[in-house]
């Protein structure tokens, strides 16, 4: 599903930046993301990965134009992002859905963006097909209340997938999950995001639910947030299980050496510059 | 757990002494949550209540204390000469329109007040202040503006009213959480769709809550015009009863009043339930109910 040949990126950010100014004169201004250069393939799935206060989450919605950048340039699709772009579709870390709409009205939003009128049929069958999709065909007439966790992520996937967005964005989609229902999540979103063809950005702290599913893994740092390192997960697709995946050797050090980069990306801007003159591991690809 | 097979000194009497009353108590509790009980308790208690009424209320002068019994005959002879039937109309035209109007404009600018800030600062001097003035002191001043007809008792029904409607309709609309509120903008809600779609369903709980006080208040401003501005209706009757000493016919005429209170009340809650049924919650154990697509907003 990498197409690593493909022509223009889907998603381009040249020199990103952001701060919020503080209240407090003596500390100045707080950066929470600075000198964010990514380009993202069309149909690739690519994980943010970092501890919590890195700006990932930041980075997405600044992708998905629900918060505003300065300084920098975000193309989608080759469009500069100023607004929200069109054809995306969005998975909320809380799932957002609309307590008093049946899941089957909740999924019908995603149609709402399109600029197409869809006839009762056409929505009928989309709504329904995407219902499917995340396995809650039986569960269309419940109230999000009354469904499970994992089946109101599903539901929110749902929504984000039925307008056949290009661009599928992911909060932390599982992080609210016990581990099995993530677990089983994990495998179907890989096992969904291979029918469709949609390029996807997933925000995540797991960093094997991150290897598992992406075909790179974008490591940011806090204080001032940035990607410090971008690794290639060259493990073959289709992977449906993660228990298979768990005893491979390969995987395994993958893992570890992005799971050592997220830990061992804080500290100040000097000390990341003196790491990166470390010789890097000879199975990274990066 | 292990008092009976090694206790320590000194922590079994402990023990025993907490475990046993907490096992009664739950027993009690459980039976006074019986359906049974639910019911055998509240008319229980009207028994005897109306029961002790009957029994002082015959040993007192009837001018100063009426009797169950006697209420009841007043009200059979209020019915029958055509007395309460003219006054119970008269009072629930001036409690629906003037009920209704709190209604529209209380959510319509409540609507306003919880999406804007600007006209959220604008009004607040005038919420605030029309809030902290005991409003029934504005009644001879209703009068000078609109007379002492109809339109007056509409306007103090009103002006009782629409505070409360407004202002738990602003607090719902501004409870609107942000992912929700973002989940419209990602898949472009116009204006009026993020209206009816997002911020007005998720105000409806507080809505109703605020119907429901309102409704009280309604009711209040109704009694009062009747009885300040226009002597007609119920609260017509209840001065021209009390003028005449008739204790028995007064309280016939308040508990008229009340009745339209409790059976509005339900008439709402009925509403909620029929209309917004995910407001409504869910007893435990219950099976998840099937939502038909059509019985919910949008």
């Amino acid at each position: 599903m990498s197409n690593n040949g493909s022509a223009s990126p889907a998603i381009v950010i040249r020199g990103v930046g952001k701060e919020y100014a503080q209240r407090n004169r003596k500390s100045g201004s707080n950066v929470v993301l600075q000198d964010v250069d990514l380009e993202i393939r069309t149909g690739e799935f690519v994980s943010l990965v970092g501890t919590s206060g890195c700006g990932k989450t930041t980075l997405l919605r600044m992708i998905g134009g629900l918060t505003a950048y300065e300084p920098g340039e975000i193309y989608v699709e080759g469009k500069l992002v100023r607004s929200i772009p069109r054809r995306i579709g969005f998975v909320f870390q809380d799932s957002a859905l609309m307590p008093w709409q049946t899941v089957w009205e909740n999924v019908r939003v995603g149609l709402n963006e399109s600029r197409r009128q869809f006839s009762r049929d056409e929505i009928k069958s989309k709504v329904d097909a995407a219902l499917e999709l995340v396995g809650l065909g039986a569960y269309a007439n419940y109230l999000p209340r009354h469904i499970s966790g994992g089946m109101q992520q599903r539901a929110g996937l749902a929504r984000a997938l039925v307008g056949q967005p290009d661009i599928l964005l992911m909060d932390e989609p599982f992080g609210a999950l016990d581990a099995f229902t993530r677990m089983r999540l994990q495998e179907e979103l890989a096992s969904i995001v291979a029918r469709t063809s949609a390029t996807t950005v997933f925000v995540t702290h797991d960093v094997d639910e991150a290897v598992f599913l992406s075909d790179r893994v974008a490591v940011m740092s806090a204080n001032p947030g940035t990607i410090t390192a971008l690794i290639d997960i060259d493990i073959p697709r289709p992977r449906l299980q993660r228990t298979e995946m768990l005893g491979n050797y390969h995987v395994a050090q993958l893992r570890d050496h992005v799971l050592s980069l997220v830990l061992n990306g804080g500290g100040t801007a000097g000390e990341r510059a003196a790491r990166r003159d470390e010789p890097e591991p000879t199975w990274s690809r990066n | 757990m292990s008092h009976d097979t090694a206790p320590l000194p000194g922590t079994a009497p402990l023990s025993r002494a907490t475990a046993g009353p907490i096992v009664r108590r739950r027993k009690r509790s459980l039976s006074a949550s019986g359906p049974l009980a639910r019911w055998l308790l509240p008319i229980g208690s009207l028994v005897v209540f109306i029961s002790i009424w009957q029994l002082v209320g015959g040993r007192v002068d009837p001018l100063l204390f009426a009797t169950p019994s006697s209420v009841v005959r007043a009200l059979w002879h209020m019915i029958d000469s055509g007395v309460l039937g003219p006054a119970f109309v008269t009072s629930m035209e001036d409690l629906a329109v003037g009920y209704a109007l709190a209604v529209a404009v209380g959510i319509m600018v409540g609507l306003l007040v919880g999406r804007s800030q600007v006209v959220e600062r604008v009004l607040n001097p005038y919420i605030n202040f029309f809030q902290a003035t005991p409003l029934i002191a504005l009644v001879p001043l209703v009068v000078i503006w609109f007379g002492i007809g109809f339109e007056a008792r509409i306007v103090v029904v009103f002006m009782l009213a629409v505070w409360s409607i407004l202002i738990s309709t602003a607090a719902g609309v501004k409870q609107t959480p942000s992912s929700l509120k973002e989940v419209g903008r990602v898949y472009k809600y116009n204006w009026l769709q993020s209206i009816t779609r997002i911020e007005l369903p998720n105000a409806v709980p507080s809505i109703f809550a605020g119907l429901r006080i309102a409704l009280g208040k309604a009711l209040i401003g109704m009694v009062i015009a009747q009885m300040e501005i226009t002597t007609t209706g119920l609260g017509g009757l209840v001065v021209n009863y009390g003028n005449a000493f008739k204790t028995a016919y007064l309280l016939g005429a308040i508990f008229t009043a009340s009745l339209v209170g409790v059976v509005a009340a339900v008439i709402l809650e009925l509403i909620r339930k029929w209309i917004f049924p995910w407001t409504v919650s869910d007893e435990s154990g219950a099976r998840p109910p099937e939502i038909k697509p059509g019985r919910t907003l949008s």
